[in-house]
Order: structure tokens, then sequence, then C-alpha cells
């Protein structure tokens, strides 16, 4: 018996049939300001029940209860969630750095499950890569619709890691063409000494809520250094010449703790969130457990 | 404090390998590489480190230091540092006392003074390092050599090990003069005596080297026989005297017993009151030959058994059997007149005698007692000369009257045919190192002397009595009876001392005949008699009874202790030596604390720490999804 044929090398047809079960749960930013006369572009076209008020002058007689009126002889306006279409924003650091112990891979793999839970809930989706600084960052534009799942599977299955575009970096480059609210997903090892609060500010500024997942190999999160050691960055084949001590690397893991600390900080405070993934995990067990137990999917 | 020292400084030349070693750290072209995806976090990581610590320098090469430091601690312990001990040498001498108080313990079930001794001995073993040598003596009556100079460990424990107490009195002096012989073929730095002080405080020795007197600690109270003799009584008693003695204050309920063979003659209860002992006399009849035991039974504990037995043989009286030459015939009627004697003028085979008389040239068969009437004897020959006097005569100008043979005899009245001189250059000394003892002495020479050799007294007239005056002095027949009386004194028929341990006196039997000897706790030897028939140097280190057998004779004979000063266990705390040699100093010796297994252990410690710094493994870990 034939096997159907692989829909994309990234994710499997059995865990895509799961992805496609699932639901990406983010906090969506209710603009009830653009409610009016005019609907919004691209607003939602059913209403959620929220709330009452009383009626005053002006109201649209449109949204007063009459029900209530009937009873209580007082005019009420009814309030709604005004649902405004999300625009997911995958961003994918593709830099040399994520070129370790498979970090890339599992962003790309990561990156197309979420974008196809976002095309089976209806939001737009696009995706930024960031390479070098002087390619600057590849763009998938804004798709809607399942049917452009292949699309978005094509345009990740072509992405190659490669050279030193830091995160924020990466996020100017992606503000400087985004338009829109939504969510930000970065999908990178978040090694970087940049200021990424100011970038993150940025994307916030923009009406992107910053979600952060952070790919590390197992070699970083418990480095094993022999006596003297000459580390080569990957990026800019800079050397540091470290004396590997039990000491160093005990410091080592408290920065990296540290480091965790302050994205999960710069996420939570931006209303968004932050996961650090270790790489030796598959992408199946993230989506159907971590991410689950998270409350990023359900 | 003093500085350590090195037993090989020549291995300092390894500290030359410091440079290669610095070299080859700072020179390494090929420090591991190894990639990393960004060096962001360890920049900040090291920077930390850096700002936290407090020796920025030091921890830059850190692994150069500990490197350094671990090639240092070996180079160290290579050149075997130590830090000298009290009175250490290269060569070291130790005199382990041996003799019978070695043997007393401090309380039932104690260790012995040897067993003391020798675990002092092993301390010191233990200790030597490579390149210093110990040698053992150890001493009873007389000294052994038991292991020369050598650091072999094994050779020297196993000694210790075979090291046992004699039952002997001690004699400090032979083993002092054993090392003193031995320092003139492998000479050494220092003599350390273990003994338990039961040696005299005043020796005469001239120490020439330095002596540490370690002294072991005290055994317990002691009680003992220290004399046993007997006097003839009558024509088959004999009274025997037995004296006992102990440790001052000693308070040690018990009873003499005396036993011949399995009957017990006597039971006496001993009551120490003073420093002086008990002495007890039993009346003792014999038929046959008997030997005598004499023990102590305690009821308490008693710290030294070898002097709880003594042994006495008794046989019935005899004549005195003297040979006397048929030239020398005043001798002969001087003794004719005396009780209890069968004179002989010419020797008869298969007969030992115990007095004989010889002139010059005469046979002279071997006995205890022997008197040369005229003559040189060989070994002086070239040492003194005999002048006939043509005119004039010789006089005795001093004599020994407390001699055995001139006791009451009045040789200032004598005069004599001859002169004695010394030839020339020749001094008295050179008599005395013969072991000759002047009796009488004349004008220009000794008249008379004595020399005691292997158990046998010889005395010598040097002049010819026919050409004196001597046989017809009143002082003659009292010189023959005093000769007598030696010679009765000798053979142990006037009156009997019970051998003592160490060497037996010689014992008449028949000559030229092989004997065994059976010794206490069965040890057997033979020997041979000698053409005399004098049966000489059996040894007895052990107190007990002894039977020889052989040619049809049987003798049972004793050996005992018999030693006040080893049973009262006295002791000295300071040797005192002859005033110009160098002095005996006590103390507790200890050996060269050697440092070179601390400097490796550390070694290995600073290489564990280095494996602890880098290799170890931080506990806890980053904690992420």
């Amino acid at each position: 018996m034939n096997q159907p044929a692989q829909i994309t090398g990234l994710l499997s047809n059995q865990l895509l049939g799961r992805i496609e079960q699932m639901q990406l749960v983010v906090s969506r930013r209710f603009t009830n300001r653009s409610r009016g006369e005019h609907l919004a572009r691209g607003g939602g076209s059913s209403n959620e029940f929220r709330d009452y008020r009383d009626y005053s002058a002006g109201d649209d007689m449109r949204f007063v209860d009459w029900n209530i009126f009937a009873r209580l002889q007082r005019p009420f306006v009814k309030l709604f969630h005004q649902e405004e279409q999300l625009h997911v924003v995958l961003l994918i650091d593709a830099s040399s750095s994520m070129g370790f112990e498979e970090k890339d891979r599992r962003a790309l793999e990561l990156a197309a499950a979420l974008g196809t839970m976002a095309l089976r809930g209806g939001e737009r989706v696009s995706v930024h890569v960031f390479h070098s600084a002087g390619r600057g960052a590849s763009r998938l534009e804004p798709i809607r619709g399942r049917g452009k799942r292949r699309e978005l599977f094509a345009f990740l299955e072509n992405v190659t890691p490669g050279g030193e575009t830091t995160v924020e970096q990466g996020v100017e480059a992606l503000l400087r063409r985004h338009r829109g609210r939504g969510a930000m997903f970065v999908l990178s090892d978040f090694l970087t000494t940049g200021d990424l609060n100011r970038a993150f500010n940025m994307a916030f500024s923009a009406g992107l809520v910053p979600y952060g997942l952070q790919l590390l190999g197992p070699s970083e999160l418990s480095p094993e250094l022999s006596a003297d050691v000459r580390l080569v960055d990957c990026e800019n084949a800079e050397t540091l010449d470290v004396t590997g001590t039990g000491e160093l690397v005990r410091l080592y893991r408290e920065h990296l703790q540290a480091l965790l600390g302050h994205l999960d900080a710069f996420c939570r405070n931006r209303g968004g969130q932050f996961v650090s993934l270790d790489t030796a995990l598959t992408a199946e067990t993230v989506l159907t457990d971590v991410l689950r137990r998270r409350g990023w999917v359900r | 404090m003093s500085w350590p020292g090195f037993h090989a400084p020549s291995a300092a030349w390894l500290f030359a390998l410091v440079v290669p070693l610095v070299l080859l750290y700072f020179l390494k072209l090929r420090r591991p590489t190894m990639k990393v995806p960004s060096l962001a976090l360890w920049r900040v990581v090291l920077q930390d480190q850096r700002v936290n610590s407090p020796f920025q320098r030091f921890r830059r090469n850190l692994l150069l230091w500990l490197q350094l430091a671990i090639l240092c601690l070996i180079v160290l312990a290579a050149m075997l540092p130590f830090f000298r001990g009290v009175g250490s040498s290269n060569r070291t001498v130790i005199l382990i006392d041996r003799s019978a108080s070695m043997g007393a313990r401090d309380k039932l079930g104690g260790e012995t003074r040897l067993a003391l001794a020798k675990e002092r001995a092993r301390t010191l073993i233990d200790g030597l390092s490579p390149n210093q040598e110990v040698a053992l003596i150890a001493f009873g009556r007389t000294a052994r050599q038991l292991v020369p100079f050598t650091n072999a460990h094994r050779v020297l424990l196993r000694a210790l090990d075979d090291l046992a107490v004699e039952e002997v009195e001690g004699d400090v002096v032979d083993a002092l003069r054993m090392a003193d012989a031995m320092a003139r073929s492998a000479p050494f730095d220092r003599v350390v005596l273990l003994s338990d002080g039961n040696i005299p405080g005043r020796i005469d020795f001239d120490l020439p080297f330095e002596l540490d007197y370690e002294k072991l600690p005290p055994a317990g109270a002691n009680l003992g026989i220290t004399g046993l003799r007997a006097r003839r009584d009558g024509a088959r008693g004999w009274s025997v005297f037995v004296r006992v003695q102990g440790t001052e204050g000693v308070d040690i309920p018990c009873e003499l017993e005396v036993r011949r063979g399995d009957t017990t003659l006597f039971t006496e209860p001993v009551h120490i009151s003073d420093q002086s002992g008990q002495r007890f006399v039993f009346p003792i009849a014999v038929e046959g030959s008997a030997l005598l035991e004499f023990r102590l039974r305690h009821r308490g504990f008693d710290s030294m058994p070898a002097d709880d037995r003594a042994y006495l043989a008794l046989e019935p009286g005899r004549p005195l059997r003297v040979l006397v030459d048929r030239e020398l015939s005043f001798f002969r009627h001087g003794l004719a007149v005396l009780p209890d004697l069968e004179l002989d003028t010419a020797p008869r085979a298969s007969t030992t005698y115990d007095l004989v008389l010889t002139a010059p040239g005469a046979e002279t068969p071997l006995a205890l007692t022997t008197l040369h009437a005229g003559g040189i004897p060989p070994d002086l020959t070239t040492l003194l000369t005999v002048e006939t006097l043509q005119t004039g005569t010789e006089t005795v100008v001093d004599w020994q009257r407390s001699s055995p043979l001139l006791e009451h005899v009045e040789l200032s009245e004598l005069l004599f045919g001859q002169r004695v001189r010394f030839a020339a250059g020749v001094r008295l000394q050179e008599l005395e190192s013969l072991r000759y003892e002047i009796l009488a002495q004349g004008s220009s020479g000794p008249l008379i002397v004595a020399k005691e050799d292997g158990g046998l007294l010889h005395y010598h007239l040097l002049f010819d009595p026919l050409r004196s005056t001597l046989p017809y002095r009143v002082g003659f027949p009292i010189l023959c009876r005093n000769l007598v009386d030696q010679a009765l004194q000798r053979a142990g028929l006037l009156d009997k001392q019970a051998p003592r341990t160490g060497v037996l006196a010689p014992l008449p039997v028949p000559p030229n005949t092989e004997f065994t000897v059976v010794g206490p706790g069965g040890a057997t030897t033979t020997v041979r008699s000698d053409s005399g028939g004098l049966l000489t140097g059996i040894a007895t280190p052990q107190v007990g009874p002894l039977l020889v057998r052989g040619g049809g004779t049987e003798l049972q004979v004793g050996a005992s202790l018999l030693s006040l000063a080893e049973t009262a266990l006295r002791t000295t705390d300071q040797l005192q030596m002859n005033e110009l040699s160098q002095k005996a100093v006590t103390r507790q010796v200890t050996t060269d604390r050697s440092l070179w297994m601390v400097l490796a252990a550390l070694a290995l410690g600073v290489l564990l720490v280095e494996w602890w710094v880098f290799q170890a493994k931080p506990g806890g870990h980053v904690r992420v999804a």
C-alpha cells in the first residue's frame, strides 16, 4: 500500500493532522475604538456580548436592548466585543548561531506548526526571516486561509541559516514593512548583546504582542569545557580564550538563567509570553506538551 | 625551628623542568578550539568572573600556577626532605640490653622490658631514611653483633624478632667495647643504648662516641635468689647457704622450697624485711652426686621469673688430687703434712688433678690450679729475663697480702739468688695487658705472678725456689696451705659456689672424650674435653639444670642467675663515664621525620584541586521547558 506523500518536509502528515486540530491561543487586543458607522477594514463579522451600560444621548438606537427597556422602563445599551482580525507574525532567526544542534530545524518546524494553526484559525500570517545584515530579512507577505499553508511550507523549506543578524535588527527590519496589530512570535536563541528592550517596545507600540520561543541546544544549556579552550563565535569567527573551570560553567549557567528571566519579563510586560526550549525535545513534544501546558495552544 | 634537610638534594636539578613547563604552557600553539553559537554570553560571564575575582592576574593563568605547584611539590618530594629527629644520625649503633632483668614485666601479663626495647628499636628502624644505616648489638654478659650496618629493614626486623632474653647478668662495657671496635672499621655518629637501666651508674670506659641512653619504663616488684653456696660440713654433709633478696620495699608472700629430684627437702617462708634480704641455711647430707633445686613459690605477682630458681650440684667429699713434680721435693714435703691429699709425683693416666705443681720443662697436665715453680712463662719470655746473681741477693719490695696465695705469708725477709728484670723498654702495663697479675714485686721486676686463663688458675714463681730462702721460711707451709685451700676451693671440695649463667666453669671429666650437654628446655650441644680432662666453654644462657653425658660419665650441674644487680632491678638514670670521655646523654631518640610523603600527598591534593576546578561539573542546571 502506497504511503501518502508528505505535505511538507518540516512536519509529518500525522503531526500536521494533529496540528490542524489545535488552536493558537493568544491574548488579542480588542479595539473598541474602531466600532462606529464605518466598519474597520478587515474587522470581524460577528460581535460577542460583553456588558450593558446606561443609554446616553447620541447612542446608536440599534444597540438599545428593548427587552430590558420593556421590563425596567429604562434604556440600556448593549456593548459588544469587536473582534479584530489577528495578524500572526512569525519572526525567525536564521543567523549562523541557529545552525547549532538543529536549532534552525526546530525553529522552522515550530514556525510551520504555529503558521498552520493561525491559518486554520483564519488569521493573517506573515513570516519574516532575518539572515545577515547585508542580505536583509526575507519575508513572506501576509497570507490567509488554510489553502495558503503550502505557500507557507514552501517558504519555510527554503530558509537556510547564515549571517550574523541580531534579533533586534530583525525586529526593526520587520517593523519597517509591517502593518497591523497582532502577535509576533520570535523564534531565536536570543544570544545577543543588543538592546532587545527597545526592539520589543517598538514592536509593542506597533501593535504586536511579543511571544518569544528561545531554542537552545544541550551544549548551550550545559557546556562542557576542557581546561584551556578557545571559543570561536560561529557568526563572526571572533575568539575568546577561557579556562574552563567548574566555577566558570557555574557562572555561565547563572547568566543564562538570568537572561531567560529577562526575556520572560520582556514578553510578559508587553502582554506576551516566553518559553525556552531544549532542542533535544521534538517538535511534537513541544507542541503537544510544552506549549499546551503553558496555554499557548489548545 | 629548624630547617628541613634533604636526603637527595641532587634531585633539585628537576626544578629545571619549570622552564619547559612554562614554555610549553605559553607556547602551546594549538589551544583546542570550540565553536559556540555566540560569544555574547561568554563575554559577560568572563567579565563578571574577572570583576569578582580577587586574584585576577593569578586566575588568568590558574592552570599554569597549579601545574607549577604540582611540579615543585613533586621535585621537593624527590629531594627527600626531612626534619631531623632528636639524636638522629646517618649511622647509628643500637645496643639492646638482653640481660635477665630485661625479662621483667611491669604487671601480670604485661610486656617484658625486652619487648619494649624491641618496639623502640623497631620504631627507630621504621623511621630510617634511605641513606641511614643501623647496626644492632645485643648484650647480656657478653655482647654480640646481631646485624652489621645496613638499611635493610627486613634484616634488622628479623634480627629483632629473633632476639630473646638471656638469663645472665648484663655487662654494658662489653657492648661498648664492641661498638668501639666497630667504630674503627665502620665509622658511625651515634650509639643508642636501650636498657631498663640495670647497669652500673659509673662505667670505666672511655667513650669515644656519643651515647644516647634511653631508659625503658621500670618493671614491677621482684624477689629472687641472689646467693647460693655450700660449705663442707663433715665427711658427707654440706651446709647450704641461700640468700633471697628483692627490689626495694618488695612484699611478695612466698616460700623457698628445696628439692632434690622429686623430693622436697625443705620449705621455708620468706619474709624480706630490709635490703639485705633473708638468709637461709640448710644442712644437707649427700650420699652420691645430687643436684639441688631451690625454688621460690610466689603467691603474688613477681616481675622476673629467672631468679626464682637456682641449682647447686653437690657431691660427697674426696681427697684433693695433687701432682707434684719430682724436682719439687720441698713442696712435696710441705704438702704431705696436710690432710685429705692424694699426692702423685708423676702423672697417672685417666686421672684429673685438682692441683699441679710443676718445674720448668716437666710434663704439666691441665688442672684447675697450677703452680709453676721457676721459669718464665712462654708468653713473657720477651718481656722478662731472669738473671742469676753472682753477688748480692734480690729481695721482695712489695706483695699483695690479700692475695689468696700470699695471705699471712711474710715475704719481707726472703732472699733470692736470682733477679727478674723487665726487658729494655718493657713496662708493667704490658704484663697487665696479657692479663698477668703481679703478686710479689722485686727490685727490678715481678717475682710471683698469677693468671686466670680459661677457668684455669696459674701461679708462676718466676725465680728458682731452690735459689731462694722460701723453702726454709715460716711462710712456706702457710703458702702451701693457701695453695691447697685455693685448689680445694676451685675444685669445689671445700666450698661450692652455685654456677652462674653465662659460661660454665671448667668441669673435670675424662680427657679427649665427647660429651653431650642437655640444657634447659632440651637444648643439646656436643663438646669435647681437652687433653687435660677439662670440659670448657659450655654456654648457659638460661637458668636451669644441665646434664653432661659421655664416656660413661654423667654429670648433673645447674646454672643460676644469682645476681643482686639483676634481681634488685636497680636502675640508673644517668651514666657516668670516665672523666675525659664523652658524656652519655639520657634522652629519647627520635627518628628523622620524612616529609616526602606529605609533599607527595600535597601534590596529589593539588592535582585533585586542579581536576575539581577544571573538570568537576557544577551542580544545578538551567531551567528550561
